[in-house]
């Protein structure tokens, strides 16, 4: 049961992840692979904020995500002028970069060996140490973050976001900010994932870089790409997806030498199946071509 | 010496420029698009040599040439998405002059410029009402707004849609507002997409072959209607139109572009007899 329930705070931590995602990538056509950094930046600020600063919860948490958004923002000054596949690139080199912060920046970060001892969450003297409880406090913060999701989705910001994924020069043709918008797509999705690793911090209570490297940025595409982009239940049933996959893998029995990597193959090739068969993911409303 | 003022219009900063050696206001001056000596080169090629027109709110251009003279390439210039090698294009708008290659190509449909593309270009995943609503200047556009003040976006959202409607219904198009854009017919997306330039509100409609791929009935009847719309919104429009004799019962003038230069033939007499 505490196994399961573990697996939920996952759940309500990457469908925050997934929904700030999909706010790029499912509504605005802008593919990034630098999330998991911001997501390691958000966790890094929070837990340094909760730590060196003595800041509480949710002060830090919020402050944390603000400076994930505010340094997507001074990434995305120069990269917004990458299109395609350069951007990528970009992305991936942002990536990269953050993470070798991270790992190399051993005076703040503590380097590979992580930081440890991360409080738990407390908000106006309630602790929040049982798994019941942060599944509560978890879930109604990723309600807030998706109902901020929601709100930006159906407003004209939501739909020229929308319109500079079908086609940029035709948005821009009619007015539509789309520099502009970019950056701040850019910067709220950021802030939103640095709140999502500050809750994981929390909620682990240590962290390293690792966790916070390109696979797991893959690992977060993929959540929006099974899934499916363009609406609020793809990424969530995507991010339920590739967390309990890998889980439900453990329990089929293959010989102990070549358990791990089979598992990893089966899990790769049922996600290419998945891809073949609905290449919109499995709940999207949205096809790329 | 040139003075620069500072000019608050749809939330938008503009730089309005009046210099010595072009076009300054005069009052109770006639709103128009001005373009004077446009010149453009591309990789050697000069396509636009001299290119001069005037075009009043309200009137109806032709712009004519062989293909590859440069016509779309004109348009480019217009809409901003290219800077001229020389000359300048202004739109003289009531009380300002707006130097249109100064300006970024995102900011000139609220300004008053737009354009509707050859291949018109509509958001395929959204409804004919939403393509239109796109246009719109809308202060949920910022997020801060959209995220905290709901109810004021949610109000002034009323106020757009009802607007975008009208425009549909001008197009003809108001019982299709909730199809979607990949589900139109050519002739349909075409009406939307010009409903969608009039909801940016701009004075000056560029239109890159609106008749190419109708049949004979569909391009009469979209005639009619971009006459009665310069008629009814005081819009100037500028067609470029392969098919020219369908336009020039209704156009004031014709810009014929050849050899990079432009020859400019009166239409229509001032009191708006052919």
């Amino acid at each position: 049961m505490n196994y399961l329930m573990h697996l939920l705070v996952y759940f309500e931590i990457f469908a925050i992840v997934a929904l700030s995602l999909n706010l790029l990538l499912g509504y605005g056509g802008l593919l990034q692979v630098a999330h998991a950094g911001y997501y390691g930046i958000g966790a890094y600020a929070a837990t340094l904020l909760w730590t060196n600063l003595g800041l509480g919860f949710i002060p830090g948490l919020l402050l944390a995500g603000v400076f994930a958004g505010c340094l997507s923002l001074l990434v995305s000054l120069p990269a917004r002028h990458f299109k395609g596949d350069y951007f990528v690139m970009v992305s991936i080199a942002v990536q990269a970069l953050i993470y070798a912060v991270l790992y190399n920046w051993t005076s703040v970060t503590n380097g590979p060996f992580g930081i440890s001892g991360i409080p738990k969450p407390e908000i106006v003297g309630i602790e929040f140490r049982s798994t019941g409880s942060v599944i509560l406090l978890y879930g109604l913060l990723a309600l807030i973050f998706g109902g901020v999701i929601t709100l930006l989705k159906r407003s004209p910001f939501g739909r020229a976001l929308q319109a500079l994924r079908d086609d940029e020069l035709a948005a821009r043709s009619i007015g539509i900010p789309v520099d502009k918008i970019k950056l701040q797509v850019f910067a709220i999705a950021s802030a939103l994932v640095g709140c999502a690793g500050g809750l994981y911090a929390s909620y682990v209570s240590y962290i390293d870089p690792t966790s916070f490297n390109l696979n797991e940025s893959i690992l977060m595409l993929s959540m929006v790409v099974v899934g499916g982009v363009g609406n609020i239940r793809g990424p969530l049933l995507g991010a339920f997806i590739l967390i309990t996959l890998p889980e439900i893998l453990r329990f089929v029995e293959l010989p102990d030498p070549v358990a791990a990597n089979l598992r990893l193959l089966i899990y790769g090739f049922l996600l290419i199946i998945l891809m073949l068969v609905r290449p919109q993911g499995l709940a999207g409303n949205y096809r790329y071509q | 010496m040139s003075v620069l003022k500072f000019m608050k219009n749809n939330d938008v900063n503009v730089i309005v420029k009046t210099e010595r050696d072009k076009p300054v206001l005069n009052k109770g001056e006639s709103s128009k698009l001005v373009v004077e000596s446009i010149a453009l080169s591309f990789g050697g090629q000069q396509v636009l040599k001299n290119v001069s027109l005037e075009l009043l709110f309200g009137q109806i251009g032709l712009l004519t040439g062989e293909n590859g003279c440069g016509k779309t390439t004109l348009l480019n210039v217009l809409s901003g998405f290219i800077k001229p090698d020389t000359g300048f294009a202004h739109l003289i708008n009531k009380d300002k002059i707006i130097d249109i290659s100064s300006v970024q190509p995102d900011k000139l449909p609220h300004l008053g410029i737009a354009r509707l593309w050859q291949d018109i270009r509509l958001f395929p995943s959204m409804t004919a009402l939403e393509n239109v609503l796109t246009a719109a200047p809308s202060i949920g556009i910022n997020p801060f707004m959209a995220i905290f003040q709901p109810i004021k976006v949610r109000q002034q959202e009323q106020v757009l849609i009802k607007k975008a409607t009208n425009w549909l219904d001008m197009m003809g198009m108001k019982e299709r507002a909730d199809s979607s854009g990949d589900k139109l017919s050519l002739g349909q997306a075409k009406r939307v997409a010009i409903a969608r330039l009039l909801q940016t509100g701009a004075e000056v409609l560029l239109l890159d072959e609106p008749l190419a791929g109708l049949d004979q009935d569909a391009s009469a009847q979209l005639v009619k209607d971009l006459k009665i719309l310069a008629q009814e919104t005081g819009k100037a429009l500028l067609i470029v139109e392969h098919k020219q004799d369908s336009i020039i019962p209704i156009a004031d003038y014709k810009y014929e572009l050849i050899g990079g230069v432009i020859n400019t033939v009166e239409l229509r007499g001032k009191d708006g007899t052919a």
